[in-house]
Protein backbone atom coordinates (compact mmCIF):
# COMPACT_ATOMS: atom_id res chain seq x y z
CA UNK A 1 0.00 0.00 0.00
CA UNK A 2 2.83 2.31 1.06
CA UNK A 3 5.45 1.69 -1.70
CA UNK A 4 2.10 1.84 -4.38
CA UNK A 5 1.77 5.34 -3.27
CA UNK A 6 4.97 6.25 -3.39
CA UNK A 7 5.59 4.93 -6.69
CA UNK A 8 2.33 7.00 -8.07
CA UNK A 9 4.11 9.72 -6.10
CA UNK A 10 7.17 9.44 -8.43
CA UNK A 11 5.09 9.15 -11.47
CA UNK A 12 3.49 12.02 -10.98
CA UNK A 13 6.69 13.95 -9.96
CA UNK A 14 8.97 12.34 -12.37
CA UNK A 15 10.35 15.68 -14.05
CA UNK A 16 11.12 17.47 -10.14
CA UNK A 17 12.42 13.94 -9.19
CA UNK A 18 14.48 13.72 -12.24
CA UNK A 19 15.61 17.69 -11.72
CA UNK A 20 16.56 16.76 -7.72
CA UNK A 21 18.63 13.90 -8.99
CA UNK A 22 20.33 15.40 -11.49
CA UNK A 23 21.10 18.71 -9.32
CA UNK A 24 22.11 16.10 -6.85
CA UNK A 25 24.77 14.56 -9.54
CA UNK A 26 25.95 17.44 -10.80
CA UNK A 27 26.95 18.89 -6.71
CA UNK A 28 28.26 15.51 -6.37
CA UNK A 29 30.62 15.60 -9.13
CA UNK A 30 31.49 19.55 -8.57
CA UNK A 31 32.19 18.48 -4.94
CA UNK A 32 34.44 15.62 -6.08
CA UNK A 33 36.19 17.00 -9.15
CA UNK A 34 36.75 20.67 -7.86
CA UNK A 35 38.60 19.09 -4.23
CA UNK A 36 36.32 21.55 -3.05
CA UNK A 37 34.81 22.48 0.30
CA UNK A 38 31.82 23.70 1.26
CA UNK A 39 30.80 26.59 2.24
CA UNK A 40 30.74 26.56 6.10
CA UNK A 41 26.92 28.23 8.02
CA UNK A 42 29.09 31.28 8.86
CA UNK A 43 30.26 32.12 5.85
CA UNK A 44 26.32 32.24 4.38
CA UNK A 45 25.80 34.28 7.68
CA UNK A 46 28.63 36.57 7.01
CA UNK A 47 27.85 37.05 3.32
CA UNK A 48 23.96 37.52 4.02
CA UNK A 49 25.04 40.42 6.79
CA UNK A 50 27.82 41.38 4.67
CA UNK A 51 25.21 41.76 1.49
CA UNK A 52 22.71 43.72 3.30
CA UNK A 53 25.49 45.62 4.80
CA UNK A 54 26.96 46.52 1.52
CA UNK A 55 23.67 47.50 0.42
CA UNK A 56 22.75 49.71 3.40
CA UNK A 57 26.17 51.02 2.86
CA UNK A 58 25.59 51.99 -0.30
CA UNK A 59 22.22 53.95 -0.22
CA UNK A 60 23.66 55.92 2.62
CA UNK A 61 26.81 56.07 0.43
CA UNK A 62 24.60 57.34 -1.94
CA UNK A 63 22.62 59.89 -0.58
CA UNK A 64 25.72 61.16 1.12
CA UNK A 65 27.25 61.04 -2.37
CA UNK A 66 24.61 62.96 -4.06
CA UNK A 67 24.06 65.46 -1.14
CA UNK A 68 28.35 65.90 -1.25
CA UNK A 69 27.71 66.39 -5.38
CA UNK A 70 25.00 68.78 -5.12
CA UNK A 71 27.37 71.11 -2.95
CA UNK A 72 30.06 70.13 -4.99
CA UNK A 73 28.64 71.28 -8.07
CA UNK A 74 27.88 74.39 -6.47
CA UNK A 75 31.68 75.00 -5.29
CA UNK A 76 32.39 73.80 -8.92
CA UNK A 77 30.58 76.92 -10.81
CA UNK A 78 31.75 79.74 -8.06
CA UNK A 79 35.19 78.14 -9.09
CA UNK A 80 35.05 78.10 -12.24
CA UNK A 81 33.20 82.24 -12.50
CA UNK A 82 36.26 82.75 -10.23
CA UNK A 83 38.66 81.01 -12.50
CA UNK A 84 36.78 82.54 -15.43
CA UNK A 85 37.20 86.18 -14.49
CA UNK A 86 40.58 85.44 -13.36
CA UNK A 87 41.40 83.86 -17.23
CA UNK A 88 39.35 87.19 -18.90
CA UNK A 89 42.15 89.07 -16.77
CA UNK A 90 45.06 87.38 -17.69
CA UNK A 91 43.68 87.87 -21.23
CA UNK A 92 43.56 91.71 -20.35
CA UNK A 93 47.15 91.18 -19.59
CA UNK A 94 48.57 89.50 -22.19
CA UNK A 95 47.29 91.89 -24.80
CA UNK A 96 48.35 94.62 -22.57
CA UNK A 97 51.72 93.23 -22.57
CA UNK A 98 51.77 92.49 -26.15
CA UNK A 99 51.09 96.29 -26.86
CA UNK A 100 53.59 97.38 -24.62
CA UNK A 101 55.76 95.30 -26.42
CA UNK A 102 55.02 96.58 -29.65
CA UNK A 103 55.15 99.77 -28.76
CA UNK A 104 58.66 98.95 -27.21
CA UNK A 105 59.92 98.27 -30.08
CA UNK A 106 58.50 101.43 -32.47
CA UNK A 107 60.17 103.54 -29.76
CA UNK A 108 63.43 102.07 -29.56
CA UNK A 109 63.46 102.30 -33.64
CA UNK A 110 62.21 105.90 -32.63
CA UNK A 111 65.21 106.69 -30.67
CA UNK A 112 67.51 104.56 -32.63
CA UNK A 113 66.57 107.37 -35.75
CA UNK A 114 66.16 110.44 -33.01
CA UNK A 115 70.10 109.96 -32.16
CA UNK A 116 71.33 109.66 -35.89
CA UNK A 117 69.86 113.22 -37.14
CA UNK A 118 72.08 116.06 -36.67
CA UNK A 119 69.17 118.54 -36.47
CA UNK A 120 67.39 118.61 -32.98
CA UNK A 121 64.47 116.13 -32.88
CA UNK A 122 61.78 116.58 -30.21
CA UNK A 123 59.97 113.12 -30.23
CA UNK A 124 55.67 113.38 -30.10
CA UNK A 125 52.49 111.67 -30.06
CA UNK A 126 49.93 111.99 -32.06
CA UNK A 127 47.05 112.78 -29.87
CA UNK A 128 44.28 113.75 -32.43
CA UNK A 129 43.22 114.16 -35.58
CA UNK A 130 40.93 115.86 -37.23
CA UNK A 131 38.15 113.68 -37.36
CA UNK A 132 36.16 115.73 -40.04
CA UNK A 133 39.19 114.18 -42.66
CA UNK A 134 38.56 118.04 -44.18
CA UNK A 135 42.10 119.49 -43.48
CA UNK A 136 44.44 117.02 -42.54
CA UNK A 137 46.24 118.68 -39.26
CA UNK A 138 46.78 116.58 -36.45
CA UNK A 139 47.48 117.36 -32.97
CA UNK A 140 50.36 116.25 -31.17
CA UNK A 141 51.19 116.95 -27.17
CA UNK A 142 54.20 119.16 -27.35
CA UNK A 143 53.81 122.85 -27.23
CA UNK A 144 55.32 125.95 -25.90
CA UNK A 145 56.24 124.69 -22.59
CA UNK A 146 58.75 121.78 -24.55
CA UNK A 147 59.96 124.40 -26.77
CA UNK A 148 57.62 124.20 -29.71
CA UNK A 149 57.87 126.76 -32.59
CA UNK A 150 54.91 127.45 -35.01
CA UNK A 151 55.89 126.58 -38.45
CA UNK A 152 58.35 124.18 -36.94
CA UNK A 153 58.87 120.94 -39.12
CA UNK A 154 57.05 117.78 -38.39
CA UNK A 155 58.57 113.65 -39.44
CA UNK A 156 58.39 110.70 -38.86
CA UNK A 157 60.26 107.56 -39.18
CA UNK A 158 58.24 104.07 -40.16
CA UNK A 159 60.19 101.64 -40.38
CA UNK A 160 63.64 102.31 -42.35
CA UNK A 161 62.42 105.97 -44.04
CA UNK A 162 61.45 108.65 -42.82
CA UNK A 163 59.62 111.12 -44.06
CA UNK A 164 58.13 114.98 -43.59
CA UNK A 165 54.89 115.00 -42.19
CA UNK A 166 54.21 118.63 -42.07
CA UNK A 167 54.51 121.81 -39.90
CA UNK A 168 53.41 123.16 -36.87
CA UNK A 169 50.51 126.07 -37.31
CA UNK A 170 49.37 126.63 -34.09
CA UNK A 171 51.03 126.10 -31.04
CA UNK A 172 49.66 125.67 -27.63
CA UNK A 173 50.77 125.33 -24.12
CA UNK A 174 51.59 121.59 -23.90
CA UNK A 175 50.23 120.81 -27.72
CA UNK A 176 50.12 121.75 -31.23
CA UNK A 177 48.27 121.95 -34.03
CA UNK A 178 50.45 120.21 -37.14
CA UNK A 179 49.33 121.12 -40.52
CA UNK A 180 50.44 117.93 -42.90
CA UNK A 181 51.71 117.89 -46.26
CA UNK A 182 48.52 116.24 -47.67
CA UNK A 183 46.55 118.97 -46.61
CA UNK A 184 45.44 121.39 -49.61
CA UNK A 185 46.47 124.48 -47.72
CA UNK A 186 50.44 123.76 -47.25
CA UNK A 187 52.81 124.10 -49.84
CA UNK A 188 56.51 122.50 -49.86
CA UNK A 189 59.27 124.09 -51.84
CA UNK A 190 60.54 120.42 -52.96
CA UNK A 191 63.03 118.78 -55.78
CA UNK A 192 64.06 115.86 -57.66
CA UNK A 193 66.25 113.82 -55.21
CA UNK A 194 68.22 112.70 -58.87
CA UNK A 195 67.47 115.43 -61.25
CA UNK A 196 67.32 118.28 -59.09
CA UNK A 197 64.11 119.52 -60.91
CA UNK A 198 62.07 121.81 -58.40
CA UNK A 199 58.73 122.31 -58.15
CA UNK A 200 56.00 123.01 -55.37
CA UNK A 201 54.47 119.91 -53.42
CA UNK A 202 50.61 120.54 -52.73
CA UNK A 203 48.09 117.96 -50.82
CA UNK A 204 45.27 116.89 -52.34
CA UNK A 205 43.08 116.87 -49.66
CA UNK A 206 40.19 115.03 -48.71
CA UNK A 207 39.97 111.53 -48.77
CA UNK A 208 43.10 111.29 -50.75
CA UNK A 209 46.60 110.79 -49.29
CA UNK A 210 48.01 111.69 -52.34
CA UNK A 211 49.92 115.09 -53.26
CA UNK A 212 50.91 117.10 -56.38
CA UNK A 213 53.99 117.96 -57.76
CA UNK A 214 53.27 121.53 -59.65
CA UNK A 215 55.38 123.73 -61.80
CA UNK A 216 57.74 120.88 -63.50
CA UNK A 217 58.31 122.00 -66.99
CA UNK A 218 57.53 119.96 -69.63
CA UNK A 219 60.72 119.78 -71.04
CA UNK A 220 61.87 117.97 -68.19
CA UNK A 221 60.05 114.47 -68.44
CA UNK A 222 62.54 113.11 -70.00
CA UNK A 223 65.00 113.36 -67.20
CA UNK A 224 62.92 111.92 -63.95
CA UNK A 225 60.33 108.66 -63.74
CA UNK A 226 57.76 107.06 -62.08
CA UNK A 227 59.60 106.06 -58.70
CA UNK A 228 61.67 108.77 -57.88
CA UNK A 229 62.37 110.20 -54.55
CA UNK A 230 61.12 113.79 -54.02
CA UNK A 231 62.74 115.47 -50.92
CA UNK A 232 62.02 119.37 -50.02
CA UNK A 233 64.69 121.94 -51.28
CA UNK A 234 64.67 123.93 -48.29
CA UNK A 235 63.96 127.18 -50.37
CA UNK A 236 61.04 128.43 -48.56
CA UNK A 237 63.06 128.19 -45.15
CA UNK A 238 60.37 126.75 -43.84
CA UNK A 239 61.20 122.88 -43.86
CA UNK A 240 65.16 121.88 -43.78
CA UNK A 241 66.42 120.51 -46.59
CA UNK A 242 66.85 117.12 -47.77
CA UNK A 243 63.54 115.23 -46.00
CA UNK A 244 62.00 112.69 -47.95
CA UNK A 245 58.57 113.70 -49.31
CA UNK A 246 57.38 111.22 -51.41
CA UNK A 247 57.96 109.33 -54.51
CA UNK A 248 56.29 109.82 -58.09
CA UNK A 249 53.58 107.63 -59.13
CA UNK A 250 52.17 109.16 -62.31
CA UNK A 251 53.30 111.90 -64.60
CA UNK A 252 50.16 113.64 -66.90
CA UNK A 253 51.23 115.75 -69.91
CA UNK A 254 48.21 118.19 -70.75
CA UNK A 255 47.93 119.06 -74.24
CA UNK A 256 47.42 123.04 -73.32
CA UNK A 257 49.49 122.98 -69.87
CA UNK A 258 52.85 124.04 -70.07
CA UNK A 259 53.69 122.17 -66.93
CA UNK A 260 53.49 118.88 -66.11
CA UNK A 261 50.88 117.37 -62.83
CA UNK A 262 53.18 115.19 -60.93
CA UNK A 263 50.98 112.57 -58.60
CA UNK A 264 53.61 111.85 -55.58
CA UNK A 265 52.71 109.47 -52.88
CA UNK A 266 53.92 110.36 -49.71
CA UNK A 267 56.76 108.50 -48.19
CA UNK A 268 54.94 108.61 -44.68
CA UNK A 269 52.13 106.31 -44.22
CA UNK A 270 49.58 108.82 -42.77
CA UNK A 271 46.90 105.47 -41.71
CA UNK A 272 49.21 104.07 -39.21
CA UNK A 273 51.51 107.38 -37.89
CA UNK A 274 51.43 107.12 -33.80
CA UNK A 275 54.68 109.25 -33.28
CA UNK A 276 56.74 112.18 -35.04
CA UNK A 277 59.49 114.18 -34.23
CA UNK A 278 59.56 118.01 -34.10
CA UNK A 279 62.55 119.04 -35.87
CA UNK A 280 64.22 122.35 -34.97
CA UNK A 281 67.79 123.35 -36.64
CA UNK A 282 70.82 123.48 -34.31
CA UNK A 283 71.89 127.10 -34.05
CA UNK A 284 75.35 128.19 -35.04
CA UNK B 1 12.06 9.57 -28.43
CA UNK B 2 15.60 8.34 -27.09
CA UNK B 3 16.74 9.17 -30.92
CA UNK B 4 15.01 12.96 -30.67
CA UNK B 5 17.12 13.46 -27.79
CA UNK B 6 20.56 12.39 -29.32
CA UNK B 7 19.56 14.24 -32.15
CA UNK B 8 19.34 17.55 -29.92
CA UNK B 9 22.20 16.97 -28.06
CA UNK B 10 24.00 16.57 -31.06
CA UNK B 11 22.90 20.14 -32.17
CA UNK B 12 23.82 20.95 -29.19
CA UNK B 13 27.34 19.38 -29.46
CA UNK B 14 27.90 21.11 -32.95
CA UNK B 15 26.95 24.61 -31.13
CA UNK B 16 29.53 24.41 -28.70
CA UNK B 17 32.14 23.48 -31.42
CA UNK B 18 30.98 26.50 -33.38
CA UNK B 19 31.15 28.44 -30.78
CA UNK B 20 34.17 27.61 -29.27
CA UNK B 21 35.83 27.41 -32.50
CA UNK B 22 34.32 30.38 -34.93
CA UNK B 23 32.47 32.76 -32.94
CA UNK B 24 35.17 33.16 -30.08
CA UNK B 25 37.45 34.09 -33.21
CA UNK B 26 35.14 36.11 -35.30
CA UNK B 27 34.02 38.19 -32.48
CA UNK B 28 37.28 39.80 -30.87
CA UNK B 29 35.37 41.64 -28.40
CA UNK B 30 35.60 39.06 -25.91
CA UNK B 31 32.55 38.18 -25.70
CA UNK B 32 30.37 36.10 -28.15
CA UNK B 33 26.20 35.75 -27.95
CA UNK B 34 25.29 32.40 -25.49
CA UNK B 35 23.85 30.27 -28.52
CA UNK B 36 23.78 27.14 -26.28
CA UNK B 37 21.61 28.67 -23.99
CA UNK B 38 18.91 30.25 -26.57
CA UNK B 39 18.73 26.68 -27.71
CA UNK B 40 17.93 25.06 -24.27
CA UNK B 41 15.53 28.27 -24.58
CA UNK B 42 13.94 26.97 -27.72
CA UNK B 43 14.29 23.19 -26.47
CA UNK B 44 12.59 24.27 -23.33
CA UNK B 45 9.65 25.27 -25.39
CA UNK B 46 9.19 22.42 -27.54
CA UNK B 47 9.51 19.77 -25.42
CA UNK B 48 9.23 20.80 -22.14
CA UNK B 49 10.51 20.04 -18.32
CA UNK B 50 11.89 16.56 -18.66
CA UNK B 51 13.67 16.20 -21.83
CA UNK B 52 15.61 19.62 -21.58
CA UNK B 53 16.84 19.42 -18.21
CA UNK B 54 18.09 16.16 -19.36
CA UNK B 55 19.75 17.57 -22.49
CA UNK B 56 21.08 20.40 -20.19
CA UNK B 57 22.44 18.03 -17.66
CA UNK B 58 24.54 16.10 -20.62
CA UNK B 59 25.64 19.25 -22.32
CA UNK B 60 26.26 21.06 -18.93
CA UNK B 61 28.29 17.72 -18.38
CA UNK B 62 30.24 18.07 -21.60
CA UNK B 63 30.80 21.87 -21.69
CA UNK B 64 32.40 21.21 -18.30
CA UNK B 65 34.72 18.75 -19.89
CA UNK B 66 35.24 20.70 -23.14
CA UNK B 67 36.02 24.28 -20.94
CA UNK B 68 38.12 22.63 -17.90
CA UNK B 69 35.47 23.56 -15.14
CA UNK B 70 35.09 21.89 -12.29
CA UNK B 71 32.56 18.92 -13.19
CA UNK B 72 28.98 19.15 -12.37
CA UNK B 73 28.91 23.11 -12.34
CA UNK B 74 27.85 23.59 -16.14
CA UNK B 75 25.85 20.90 -14.95
CA UNK B 76 23.96 21.89 -12.56
CA UNK B 77 23.30 25.48 -14.15
CA UNK B 78 21.71 23.81 -17.51
CA UNK B 79 19.90 21.05 -15.96
CA UNK B 80 17.97 23.85 -13.74
CA UNK B 81 17.78 26.11 -16.78
CA UNK B 82 16.63 23.29 -18.83
CA UNK B 83 13.91 22.61 -16.28
CA UNK B 84 12.95 26.67 -16.23
CA UNK B 85 12.74 26.79 -19.47
CA UNK B 86 10.93 23.51 -19.85
CA UNK B 87 8.40 24.93 -17.67
CA UNK B 88 7.47 27.65 -20.60
CA UNK B 89 5.82 24.52 -23.43
CA UNK B 90 2.12 24.97 -23.29
CA UNK B 91 2.15 27.97 -20.98
CA UNK B 92 2.07 30.81 -23.76
CA UNK B 93 1.95 31.63 -27.10
CA UNK B 94 5.46 33.37 -28.09
CA UNK B 95 6.39 35.58 -31.13
CA UNK B 96 9.94 35.16 -32.97
CA UNK B 97 11.12 38.42 -31.64
CA UNK B 98 10.36 39.81 -28.25
CA UNK B 99 10.13 36.27 -26.61
CA UNK B 100 13.24 34.82 -27.62
CA UNK B 101 15.25 38.48 -26.39
CA UNK B 102 13.74 38.68 -23.86
CA UNK B 103 13.81 35.50 -22.11
CA UNK B 104 18.13 35.51 -23.95
CA UNK B 105 18.94 38.84 -21.91
CA UNK B 106 17.28 37.23 -18.73
CA UNK B 107 18.97 33.59 -19.16
CA UNK B 108 22.19 34.93 -19.36
CA UNK B 109 22.27 36.81 -16.44
CA UNK B 110 20.78 33.70 -14.72
CA UNK B 111 23.71 31.81 -15.93
CA UNK B 112 25.98 34.27 -14.12
CA UNK B 113 24.66 34.44 -10.92
CA UNK B 114 23.88 30.86 -10.68
CA UNK B 115 27.33 30.37 -11.99
CA UNK B 116 28.63 32.59 -9.43
CA UNK B 117 26.64 31.44 -6.37
CA UNK B 118 27.76 28.11 -7.30
CA UNK B 119 31.70 29.38 -7.09
CA UNK B 120 30.74 30.91 -3.47
CA UNK B 121 28.66 27.73 -2.35
CA UNK B 122 31.49 25.11 -3.30
CA UNK B 123 34.56 27.45 -2.28
CA UNK B 124 35.81 27.27 -5.75
CA UNK B 125 38.32 29.66 -7.16
CA UNK B 126 37.26 32.22 -9.31
CA UNK B 127 39.25 32.80 -12.32
CA UNK B 128 37.05 35.96 -13.88
CA UNK B 129 34.75 38.08 -12.14
CA UNK B 130 32.41 38.62 -15.48
CA UNK B 131 29.67 40.20 -12.88
CA UNK B 132 29.47 43.72 -13.30
CA UNK B 133 31.87 43.98 -16.44
CA UNK B 134 31.60 45.25 -19.51
CA UNK B 135 31.63 41.40 -21.02
CA UNK B 136 28.38 40.84 -19.38
CA UNK B 137 27.21 43.76 -21.18
CA UNK B 138 28.25 42.52 -24.60
CA UNK B 139 26.88 39.14 -23.74
CA UNK B 140 23.92 40.02 -23.05
CA UNK B 141 23.33 42.35 -26.01
CA UNK B 142 25.34 39.91 -28.48
CA UNK B 143 22.48 36.93 -27.23
CA UNK B 144 19.22 39.17 -27.29
CA UNK B 145 20.15 40.07 -30.76
CA UNK B 146 21.18 36.50 -31.85
CA UNK B 147 17.97 34.69 -30.06
CA UNK B 148 15.28 35.23 -32.31
CA UNK B 149 17.87 34.29 -35.37
CA UNK B 150 18.12 30.94 -33.58
CA UNK B 151 14.58 30.36 -32.75
CA UNK B 152 13.42 30.95 -36.35
CA UNK B 153 16.48 28.85 -37.49
CA UNK B 154 15.62 26.21 -35.10
CA UNK B 155 11.82 25.99 -36.27
CA UNK B 156 12.39 26.17 -39.69
CA UNK B 157 15.09 23.09 -38.97
CA UNK B 158 12.64 21.17 -37.05
CA UNK B 159 9.32 21.98 -39.74
CA UNK B 160 11.45 20.87 -42.18
CA UNK B 161 13.55 18.18 -41.76
CA UNK B 162 12.95 16.58 -38.52
CA UNK B 163 8.98 15.92 -39.10
CA UNK B 164 10.07 14.47 -42.21
CA UNK B 165 10.77 11.20 -40.26
CA UNK B 166 8.69 9.70 -38.29
CA UNK B 167 10.88 7.58 -36.07
CA UNK B 168 12.39 10.88 -35.10
CA UNK B 169 9.00 12.31 -34.14
CA UNK B 170 8.10 9.12 -32.56
CA UNK B 171 7.88 9.75 -28.54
Amino acid sequence: MKSSFLSQWARNNIQTLTLVSLLLISSTSIYLSGQSRLVTPAQIGVSVLGLGQEILTNIYSGITGFLGSVQEISDLRAKYQELQSQFQEYQGFERQFAELRAENQRLREQLKFMESQTSTLIPAIIIAKDPSNITKTIIINRGHLHGIRKNDAIIAYQGKDYGLVGRVIEVGFTSSQVQTVLDPGNFVAARFQKSRYEGLIVGLGAGKEMMRMLYIRKQAKDDFQEGDLIITSGNNSLYPRGIPLGRVQHITEKMYETNLEIDVTPVVDFSRLEYVFVVQEREG
Amino acid sequence: MKLRYAVYFLILFIIFLIQSAWIARLLQWGSQPAIYLIFLLWLGYQEGRQPTQIIGFLSGFFLDLLMGLPIGISSFVLTLFGFLAGTAKGRFIYDNLFYPMVLAFLSVIYKYLLYHVLFFIFQLEQRNNIIFSGHLVLELFFTSLVAPIIFILATSIKNRFVKSYGGFQGG
